[in-house]
């Protein structure tokens, strides 16, 4: 079936053509180079051989790459859940609140998500310092022995993982606060009077009100944590042994200390291509209807 | 109906009014600023290429405008001299992240917009000149230079700026990976500075335990085997001690051998026995500084360039740090200043180039910023300066480079030091030794495209 | 009867306190620990055992951070932050409304393009290289404007997303209204539609907000020149080939916050209280 536009229709595009020009014109030619130069050898960005779709090949069957990926996908979904969910309980906490106490809070959450993230990361990896570090100052006071965090393969990922949620929590906090505070108090009464329990409004009155804030603080987070490679890099280094090799970590160094551009930006293509992928995933899980 | 909407409306226009207007008044402020200083910058540069002034770009990490460093401090003293005696000639500096000026350097060389003069580090030395980024030396003064004069400057360094009878580069910012040592705990345990690897296992393990004063669980020696620590670890030097070399004539790795067990093991037991923490495994740098400067260690790999900054943070009394060479030499490494091949001011660029090389700019780097001197002739000049007990570490760094390990710069070795450091880290947290030097060469060679 | 409902009342007060707390230690143990090592001097700083409250207060950090020209980087964060908001909310605003209000050809395609955008808004360093040669081929790096199109190109398809959201939730009804009342299109988009989700704008607003004034890699590729230095430029000088300097560092990353709570006491006003009333709801 055809479908037929009428004049109004086509205007309505011109609403969106400011924001396509931008687009295209700082992310679509770039990507478009970079899908370009992932064609080729790129050493040092001297211009080799045409290589077709051997770097993609080279990377989809490097076993390093994978559990580089892996390791991402585990990181970013651990940190991204833990802070939907923490975000979640403490916005359904202060909801009730106003004033003083609940500005403070909102502060107190989003600290850790304004401040510098290198600066963020450096200080984590000093507290968790075994001898320079607060963490184990406290326990030896305690008199147990020191935790050497970052040291042992488990607990640097729990580090990662942990510094990377302690980001994020306060900005999921504070969208779906923002989500709440819109869901007409009236409905919540009517259903207190039809004899819900505060539990059954939440799930059945409140979160479908606010799908749509949990949807984009899940795929702002998702994103922001999938390609962190800041805290990564200060926090845990990487390793041991590569244990917390995120993926754009990776990338990064292919880049920046390998000088392999052309493998760098295939993987940049491949970094794309999974984030979209999971973009969609979640819209189709919350049936998202553009 | 018509009331309501009227009334929302109103309500509306007046949010808005509120919202937009406390934001756009913080706009005007800053975008006037903003406005005013580009178009005032803008109006700057017309003016000076309208009365025939000259502009010498420089990309490096050093920042002039900072007078805390010594060595930016040396630095902005020679541009002030250069452009005294140069009028008409100015020399910018743009200041870069160290991490990702090379990659700059090179996006930039293609489009043209490459800075006249550009710093880069010894592991990018190589790809740089593969892609033909640099002028030679010869093109520019080293020609006229005297035999005496090239003999002067002729180190590891220069060496390693050489291509094809050419030399693009002869180092600058020179620094010696070596050992930091503090001589009041080595004096009082009655030891020497090791010199052999079972000399400095033992000697570390005999330093290591409580320190007194502080009460931290003191260990003999330092070592960071983080991926991203930027200073080669004694893996190499144990290598080289005894191999000769870290590749094969092709470039690829030759890690899995004989030597490279060995010194595996020899990393192995300094943790397993105590003078190094288990911790190493993931310290980077940057991290054992900070310890070494608490009192956690008695000794430290290190590069010798850091000498000042940790004198200045350390906790204890900092007069006893010294530094000396490795078992197996030390590593060489530092800044590669070179002339940009598509610089359209070449003479003048090689002029400041040729500056910063002067005896009197040795001077300064030495004096001001406390660096390894660049030429043999500042170290006999000024040998009473470097007689004092504080600044022998850069006579010992500058002599470290005659027989420093050797790196060609036919091949590129990007990361070695990195992939060298996955192996220990692997080998640590219970890797097979000969498989985990395997994996390191076969990531090497790939990264190196080998 | 009234000791029935005060106690649990006390305690559920109590417990509230107590979470408040953990909360706050957490989060700001940080925070905490940088301020501090802000104040102590060298040897303090790397001092063992670490010092918590032993230490003599030491301004000379901030003295040298304030003297090195950290304020004109802070104006310059403040500029580019502000000016890619007012960019990317309004682009965004256009867009997010014809996306949802408007029917067009290749809406959906148009879209996904969107969603496709969205890995770039954080994760800006995968196309760092490209995009330096495409600004460079175009002559728009190190320009005032560098880094307002970026940020805002950055941003883009989040802010066009978190707008849509909100404008989807105004009723259409009321755009219908105002039609029959004789109200121009160009009135209902910009007076009519935009204070209605003055939360949706503040959400976007402070998403451009952070992450122009957070980011990094960007910056240090596309800026050479030393005036147009952003905060987080000015941050890293004390993380450069000279190794860590805690103080300076410190003492930055503090001094760069300040602006953000001044920032979020506004928006998050606008954020958190401005559907209050209901009134759109309702």
């Amino acid at each position: 079936m055809k479908q037929t536009w009428t004049l109004k229709d086509i205007k309505g595009g011109f609403y969106i053509l400011p924001a396509m020009f931008i687009l295209v014109m700082f992310l679509v030619i770039p990507l478009g180079l970079t899908i370009y130069y992932s064609f080729y050898r790129l050493d040092y960005l001297i211009k080799g051989n045409f290589v077709g779709l051997g770097h993609y090949k080279m990377l989809l069957t490097s076993p390093k790459i994978l559990r580089s990926l892996g390791a991402t996908v585990l990181v970013t979904i651990a940190a991204t859940g833990i802070s939907m969910i923490l975000g979640l309980v403490l916005a359904l906490w202060i909801d009730r609140k106003t004033g003083i106490f609940s500005y403070l809070i909102e502060l107190i959450g989003l600290v850790p998500w304004v401040i510098s993230m290198v600066v963020a990361g450096l200080l984590w990896k000093w507290l968790f310092n075994g001898d320079m570090g607060l963490l184990n100052g406290i326990l030896k006071m305690l008199g147990f022995s020191p935790i050497y965090v970052v040291q042992g393969k488990q607990s640097a990922i729990i580090a990662l993982i942990f510094v990377m949620a302690w980001r994020t929590i306060g900005y999921a906090m504070i969208m779906i606060l923002a989500g709440l505070k819109g869901v007409d108090g009236g409905l919540i009464e009517a259903a207190k009077i039809d004899g819900a329990s505060p539990w059954q409004s939440l799930i059945w009155i409140k979160l479908p009100l606010i799908k749509t804030q949990v949807l984009l603080s899940t795929i702002v987070l998702t994103v922001s944590n999938f390609t962190n490679n800041t805290i990564p890099k200060v926090l845990t280094s990487g390793g041991p042994n590569d244990a917390t090799n995120v993926i754009t970590l990776q990338q990064y160094n292919m880049s920046f200390r390998y000088y392999q551009f052309g493998e760098s930006s295939a993987l940049s293509v491949l970094i794309m291509l999974v984030t979209t992928l999971m973009i969609i995933a979640y819209m189709k899980v919350s049936k998202y209807k553009i | 109906m018509k009331r309501r909407t009227l009334s929302i409306l109103l309500a509306g226009a007046l949010a808005a009014g509120s919202l937009t207007g406390c934001g756009s008044s913080d706009n005007a402020d800053s975008s006037a600023t903003a406005d005013a200083k580009t178009s005032d910058s803008a109006a700057a540069s017309q003016k000076t290429a309208s009365s025939g002034e000259t502009t010498i770009r420089m990309w490096t990490f050093l920042d002039p405008a900072n007078t805390e460093n010594g060595r930016s401090v040396a630095l902005s003293q020679m541009m002030e001299e250069f452009e005294a005696d140069h009028p008409g000639v100015k020399i910018v500096v743009e200041p870069q992240d160290y991490n990702i000026m090379t990659a700059k350097f090179l996006s930039a060389t293609s489009t043209g917009d490459a800075p006249d003069i550009i710093w880069c580090a010894r592991d990018e030395l190589c790809g740089v000149l593969n892609a033909n980024a640099l002028e030679p030396l010869e093109n520019l003064f080293l020609a006229d230079w005297t035999a005496e004069e090239i003999a002067d400057v002729d180190d590891v360094f220069f060496q390693f700026g050489q291509r094809d009878g050419k030399h693009y580069t002869m180092g600058l910012s020179k620094n010696s990976v070596g050992l930091y040592y503090r001589s009041d705990l080595l004096e009082a345990a009655g030891l020497s500075v090791p010199t052999t690897f079972d000399e400095l296992l033992s000697t570390a393990k005999a330093l290591s335990g409580e320190d007194k004063e502080s009460g931290i669980q003191r260990y003999g020696l330092g070592q960071a085997f983080s991926t991203e620590s930027a200073d080669p670890q004694l893996i190499v030097n144990y290598i080289y001690d005894k191999q000769g070399s870290l590749f094969n004539e092709d470039g690829t790795a030759n890690w899995s051998t004989q030597a490279g067990v060995e010194a595996m093991e020899w990393i192995v037991k300094t943790v397993e026995e105590g003078a190094t923490p288990k911790e190493a495994v993931n310290t980077a740098n940057e991290d054992s500084i900070l310890e070494f400067e608490a009192g956690k260690y008695a000794m430290l790999l290190l590069g010798g360039v850091r000498m000042p900054n940790i004198r200045e943070a350390a906790s204890f009394d900092s007069s006893a740090i010294q530094f000396a060479i490795l078992p197996g030499g030390n590593n060489f490494d530092g800044w590669f200043a070179g002339v940009w091949s598509g610089s359209s001011n070449k003479e003048l660029a090689g002029e400041f180039l040729e500056k910063m090389y002067s005896p009197e700019a040795d001077q300064l780097w030495v004096t001001l910023g406390g660096q390894a001197p660049l030429r043999k002739s500042t170290l006999e000049n000024m040998a009473d300066f470097f007689a004092k007990e504080e600044n022998q570490y850069m006579k010992i760094m500058s002599d470290s480079f005659t027989n420093a390990i050797p790196l060609s710069n036919e091949y590129t070795v990007n990361g070695f030091k990195f992939d060298m450091n996955r192996a220990i880290q692997s080998v640590l947290t219970g890797g097979q030794i000969e498989s985990s030097l395997k994996e390191a060469e076969a990531a090497f060679n790939s990264a190196n495209g080998r | 009867m009234k000791n029935g409902t005060y106690l649990p009342k006390i305690k559920s007060h109590l417990s509230e306190v107590f979470i408040l707390i953990i909360f706050a230690i957490v989060n700001l143990i940080p925070i905490f620990w940088g301020v501090i090592t802000s104040l102590k001097t060298q040897s303090d700083i790397t001092a063992y055992p670490p010092k918590i409250w032993n230490f003599e207060l030491y301004f000379g950090h901030y003295k040298r951070v304030i003297s090195s020209g950290f304020f004109q980087c802070v104006l310059n964060s403040a500029f580019y932050s502000v000016a890619a908001i007012f960019l990317g909310v309004i682009t965004g605003y256009l867009a997010a409304y014809g996306f949802s209000r408007r029917n067009f050809p290749f809406k959906k395609l148009c879209f996904y393009f969107i969603v496709v955008g969205i890995p770039l808004s954080s994760g800006s360093s995968v196309l760092l290289i490209p995009n330096y040669l495409h600004m460079m081929k175009m002559g728009l790096h190190n320009h005032w404007y560098t880094l307002i199109l970026l940020y805002t190109t950055y941003n883009l398809p989040m802010t066009i997303w978190l707008l849509i959201a909100g404008i989807r939730a105004v009723p259409q009804e009321l755009e219908e209204a105002a039609i029959m009342d004789g109200c121009s299109q160009f009135y209902i988009v910009t007076r009519l539609i935009p204070p209605l989700i003055k939360p949706s704008i503040a959400a976007a607003s402070l998403f451009v907000f952070i992450g122009s004034w957070n980011e990094y890699i960007t910056s240090s590729v596309m800026i050479n020149d030393t005036s147009l230095k952003n905060i987080q430029m000015a941050i890293y000088d004390y993380l450069g080939f000279f190794g860590q300097e805690w103080g300076p560092l410190t003492a930055a990353a503090t001094l760069a916050i300040i602006p953000i709570v001044f920032v979020f006491t506004f928006l998050g006003k606008q954020l958190v209280s401005g559907l209050t009333a209901g009134a759109v709801k309702g």
